[in-house]
This record gives C-alpha cells, sequence and structure tokens, in this order.
C-alpha cells in the first residue's frame, strides 16, 4: 500500500519569453506512494500546472528524472508517453474535459478503446462499474451539457479511472463546484486512494486541504511538505 | 476508432456547415466545366458545318507550285488533305479534253451519287463530259494514251468537262506529269490548328487565305472560352483558399478534443488518421451530392435535348476536384500532426 509510485528527482523548468527566462520549477524532489491523497497548494502562477503536466508526461522538463513504478520515463518517446497516460495515469481537470459529442459512457470508454486486452463485454462491465462507483448509473447516455457540474466531474474521474491506473493527476478538479459537490468529489477521490490509488490534487480550496493525506507547497520553484493548516 | 469517428458526426451544424461549402465550390467547378464544354462544343459544331472552312488556299508567291511543294507541303503537322485546284490542269483522251479534278471535293460537299471509286483506274465524269463525249458508265478511256481508266459513275458538278480521280492516283499522274499549278486546297485537321498550319506556310514562302467571316464568329466564342478557362483559373484557387480554410477550421475545431485524446493516451498518428477520414468522409459525401445534382439536371436537360457534359467528361471533372480536395487534405493532416507534436495541454485546457 505504500510504494513509492511516482517519484521525481531535481525536475527543472523554465520559460523563456522575449528573452526573459522565467524558472518556473527550480529543483523538485518527491515521492509519491500510493494509498495517499496528496494536495499542492501554492500561489497562482507557482507552476502548479505545469508540474502536474510534467509529471503527467504531457510536458518535457528541461532537466531531472520523473520514475514512474519504479521505470525511468525521464528520455522516452511520445508514443511511450501516451501508452503510460493511457494505462498509469489518469487525469481531471477543473473544466472537466469531456468530449462533448460524446454521452457519459462513451466519454467513460475512450481510454478502453486502446487498451487491447478489454474485449467489448469486459470493457462494458468495466463501465457499469465505475458509473456505480461514482454514482451515475442512471446517467449513461447523457451528454456532458445534459450533466450538472458535480456530475460532470464525476463522469471525468469515471474517465480517469478506465483503464484502472496508479496515480490520478487532478488540476483543481473542485474549482468550478459549489461546496456539496466538492465534498462527494473528495469523497470519491479519498475512497480511491483508500483502494490504494495515488492521488494528487494541486487546489487551492481549504477543504482540499483538510481531506488531504499530506499537503506540498510550490514556492520559488520548490517543492516541500507543510502542515495541513 | 471507427466508433470515434461515427461520433464525430453527431454534430449536425458543423456537418451540414462543410458539407455546403465543399458541395458548393464543386458545383461552381462543374457549372464553370459546362459552359467551357458547351462553347467548345458549339465551336466544334460551326466549323464543321462548314466544311470548307476548315479550308486553306495557298498560292506560291514567287513560283509556280509544282509535285515538289505538293510534297513539300504535306510534311506539315495537322494537314489531312491537300489537292490540286483543276484550273489550268487538262489531260486528253482522242480530241476529247477533260479538266482534271480530285474526287475529294465530291465526297466531301456530299454530292456524289452513291457510285464509289474503289481503285486507281476507276473514275466519275460530269454530266457536261458524258453528254459531250457521248461517255456512259463501265466506258473505258485511255487518257494521253498513258492511263488506262473506267468510268464508274456520272455526276451532276461543273460546267467544263471533268474527270475525277481518287486522290492518291491523282497524286501518281501530277508526279508524272510534272504539272504546275499556281494554287493548291488545303484542308486541316482543327479548326484550332488554322493559325499554326498559316505560320508554316508562310515559313515555307506560300500565301494562304482563309475564310474571314467564320473566323470571326469562332474568335469570338474562342475569346469566351478563353474568359471562362480563365474564370475557371480562378474558381480553382479560389477553391485551394477556400478549401484549405475549411479544413483548417475543421481540424482547429478538433484541437481540443484532439487533446482530449492525447491526454487519455491517443497517439498522434491515431488522432491524425481519424481526422483525416472524418474530413475524407465530408469529401465524399459533398461530391455524391455533387453527382446526384448532375445526373438529376443532365435526365432533366436530355428530356428537352440540351447540352450537357457527357458522363465520362462529368467523371473526370469530378475526380479532378476529388484530387484537388484529397491533396489539401493531406497537406491539412501533415500540418496537423506536426501541431500535436507542439501541442501545448496546458494552454489548452486552461483556456477551456
Ligand atoms: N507555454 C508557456 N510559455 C511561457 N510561460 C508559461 C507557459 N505556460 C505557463 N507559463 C507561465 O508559467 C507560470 C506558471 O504557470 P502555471 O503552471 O499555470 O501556474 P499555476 O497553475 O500554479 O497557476 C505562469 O507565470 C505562466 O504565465
Ligand atoms: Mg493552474
Amino acid at each position: 500500500m505504500n510504494n513509492v509510485v511516482l517519484k521525481c528527482q531535481s525536475l527543472k523548468k523554465t520559460y523563456k519569453k522575449k528573452n526573459r527566462k522565467l524558472v518556473i520549477l527550480k529543483d523538485i524532489n518527491y515521492e509519491f506512494k500510493s494509498g495517499h491523497v496528496y494536495a499542492i497548494v501554492g500561489k497562482s502562477g507557482a507552476g502548479k500546472t505545469t508540474l502536474i503536466n510534467i509529471l503527467g508526461l504531457l510536458k518535457k522538463q528541461d532537466s531531472g528524472k520523473i520514475f514512474i513504478l519504479n521505470n525511468d520515463v525521464s528520455k522516452i518517446n511520445e508514443n511511450k508517453a501516451s501508452e503510460i497516460r493511457n494505462k498509469n495515469i489518469g487525469f481531471v481537470f477543473q473544466s472537466f474535459y469531456l468530449d462533448p459529442l460524446l454521452t457519459t459512457e462513451e466519454n467513460i470508454k475512450l481510454p478502453m478503446l486502446l487498451n487491447n486486452s478489454l474485449d467489448k463485454i469486459k470493457i462494458n462491465e468495466r463501465v457499469k462499474k465505475l458509473l456505480k462507483e461514482v454514482e451515475l448509473e442512471d446517467r449513461e447516455t447523457h451528454f456532458p451539457k445534459e450533466l450538472s457540474g458535480g456530475e460532470q466531474q464525476r463522469v471525468a474521474i469515471a474517465r480517469a479511472l478506465a483503464n484502472n491506473p496508479d496515480i490520478i493527476l487532478a488540476d483543481e478538479p473542485t474549482g468550478s463546484l459549489d461546496p456539496e459537490n466538492e465534498e462527494n468529489i473528495l469523497n470519491i477521490l479519498k475512497s480511491l486512494a483508500k483502494k490504494g490509488k495515488c492521488i494528487i490534487i494541486v487546489t487551492h480550496s481549504k477543504t482540499v486541504r483538510e481531506y488531504a493525506d499530506i499537503v506540498l507547497e510550490l514556492k520559488k520553484g520548490i517543492l516541500e511538505e507543510v502542515s495541513r493548516d | 476508432m471507427i466508433e470515434y469517428i461515427k461520433t464525430r458526426f453527431r454534430d449536425h451544424h458543423k456537418l451540414l456547415i462543410s458539407v455546403s461549402l465543399l458541395f458548393t465550390i464543386s458545383l461552381f467547378i462543374l457549372i464553370a466545366e459546362f459552359l467551357l464544354s458547351y462553347y467548345q462544343y458549339t465551336i466544334n459544331k460551326t466549323v464543321d458545318k462548314k466544311e470548307a472552312n476548315r479550308t486553306l488556299i495557298i498560292y506560291n508567291v514567287t513560283k509556280e507550285m509544282t509535285n515538289q511543294d505538293f510534297i513539300e507541303l504535306s510534311k506539315i503537322k495537322h494537314i489531312i488533305n491537300i489537292y490540286e485546284e483543276y484550273t489550268n490542269w487538262n489531260l486528253k483522251e482522242k480530241d476529247k479534253i477533260f479538266l482534271l479534278q480530285n474526287n475529294y471535293n465530291i465526297t466531301n460537299t456530299k454530292i456524289n451519287i452513291g457510285h464509289n471509286i474503289n481503285s486507281p483506274n476507276e473514275v466519275l465524269i460530269n454530266k457536261t463530259a458524258a453528254n459531250e463525249y457521248h461517255l456512259s458508265i463501265d466506258d473505258q478511256i485511255n487518257l494521253n494514251d498513258k492511263y488506262k481508266v473506267k468510268i464508274v459513275g456520272i455526276i451532276n458538278n461543273d460546267e467544263i468537262p471533268s474527270i475525277y480521280f481518287e486522290n492518291k492516283a491523282l497524286r501518281n499522274i501530277a508526279l508524272q506529269e510534272q504539272a504546275f499549278l499556281n494554287k493548291m486546297n488545303i484542308v486541316i485537321d482543327e479548326y484550332q490548328n488554322l493559325n499554326f498550319v498559316i505560320k508554316e506556310l508562310q515559313n515555307r514562302g506560300y500565301e494562304a487565305i482563309k475564310n474571314e467571316t467564320l473566323d470571326q464568329e469562332v474568335n469570338r466564342l474562342e475569346e469566351i472560352i478563353n474568359n471562362i478557362s480563365f474564370g475557371i483559373y480562378f474558381i480553382i484557387l479560389f477553391t485551394i483558399v477556400i478549401t484549405f480554410s475549411i479544413f483548417n477550421i475543421l481540424v482547429k475545431n478538433e484541437i481540443k478534443n484532439n487533446a482530449l485524446l492525447k491526454l487519455i493516451g491517443y497517439k498522434n498518428k491515431n488522432i491524425v488518421f481519424m481526422n483525416f477520414i472524418y474530413l475524407l468522409i465530408i469529401i465524399i459525401i459533398s461530391l455524391l451530392s455533387n453527382s446526384v445534382i448532375y445526373f438529376f439536371l443532365k435526365l432533366i436537360l436530355d428530356i428537352n435535348n440540351c447540352f450537357t457534359i457527357p458522363y465520362i467528361e462529368y467523371l473526370s471533372i469530378i475526380s479532378y476536384i476529388f484530387l484537388l480536395y484529397f491533396i489539401i487534405l493531406v497537406i491539412i493532416s501533415l500540418i496537423n500532426h506536426l501541431k500535436l507534436h507542439k501541442i501545448d495541454m496546458l494552454n489548452i485546457i486552461e483556456e477551456s
């Protein structure tokens, strides 16, 4: 339950804009373990989203190493990164980010279509199970615009869980939700951690801080554990 | 993947707009091609109707024409027939004098009354000759004591007693007799090649005369054709720009969904392929609707005996349009592939 699933070593990232160098991540070192909820806090513009994107292999760091399930993934190519994202990482965003032309069911299925070990029957079974987990059994044929924000976010979580990944990366997942829905989503994420997933949440919210097992602050390009309050 | 492509068509609005734009453009091209074909057809008809107008009368301005000229002229491209004018050339049999003519005149002006010359020693004579010299069909005559010929037909043509030879036979006689002429007639294959032939003749020191009124008529039609051809270039350019923009907008429109696919593990080539198939289907739908319009129009126009583009020509036009669309699609897909490489997920996700 407590093995390291995601490790980063001396991650560095700078943006160059009009000859001005902007150091966003200076030296990030951390080991994320399974079964925990991590909250990453920090001022706006501190580089939280950048960090999450680098951890999710959506962006390349300038230097430093990333290990996912003890495999060095710092120098893999784009296709390999896609495979890892599909199998090992689930993403959740503030704006839900669902495909507007797909129903709830189809949105959840989407990552599974790439998974060769799942046939049609297994996919449908899995979709049913996930829908139940996020309490949306009766919304399977709804399109995103027919769902409330909280419901959309639950669909996004179900989709993130599609291929049973070890890591969930969530960038302000409750940022656009009311307190009630926020708690609902956090409860789901928390229960996922209990089942052994590693949940990393970027947040501004006090509630998320309270829910997290460990709070990390990103400040001046350094990531450090801080107290929960 | 096919399942995903299918879901893209749920956006009826987008589908309708893109299909109708591509359809409209292909229709423009079709209409322009139709006009072009129509005027080409009109020209051909005009020229065909006046067969003689494909004929040039040439004079040699410095010397008298000889058989050597005859051979020389037959080397010029686009000339399909040369025949001698009859005015100063006669062959004799006893006390009978015949004006020598080429049967080309007869067969082409369709005054041949069903008698055909089948061999070099068969000839036609005219009524004047038949009456004056008491000749009839199947009679043999010995011209210049050298050429034994048989009369196979009598035609109603000309006032002077004449004898009509097959072209090749006449040429042979001309070579042996060393006849001198001052003008010959030349027939060319296409009216459009008239100017080329005239230039060739002038280069060789001949003077050529053509029918001026037809020239004006054809010139007018040709001007129209040139304008339409220019219009077609313009439309094709327009098509390229518009199609490029349409595809570009469609692809850009998908960028958020593409980023989403990338996020959940789809590879760039899969994403590009799915966009490619989606756009290909849009192209096919728009060209199919174009074909439906064509067949519908053809049906109506054929009933009313109007001019229509033949199937074969239509097929080649539509294939060209398809090719054009396809090439643009491939270019857009390549650009899309490059863009996906450099896609900044952070920006796209935060924009939404
Ligand atoms: N593609 C980019 N080019 C240049 N600067 C960028 C780019 N993306 C983000 N930044 C800058 O990096 C900083 C950190 O951004 P971000 O990671 O989104 O911060 P946070 O999520 O903590 O608010 C911001 O100042 C932002 O302007
Ligand atoms: Mg952010």
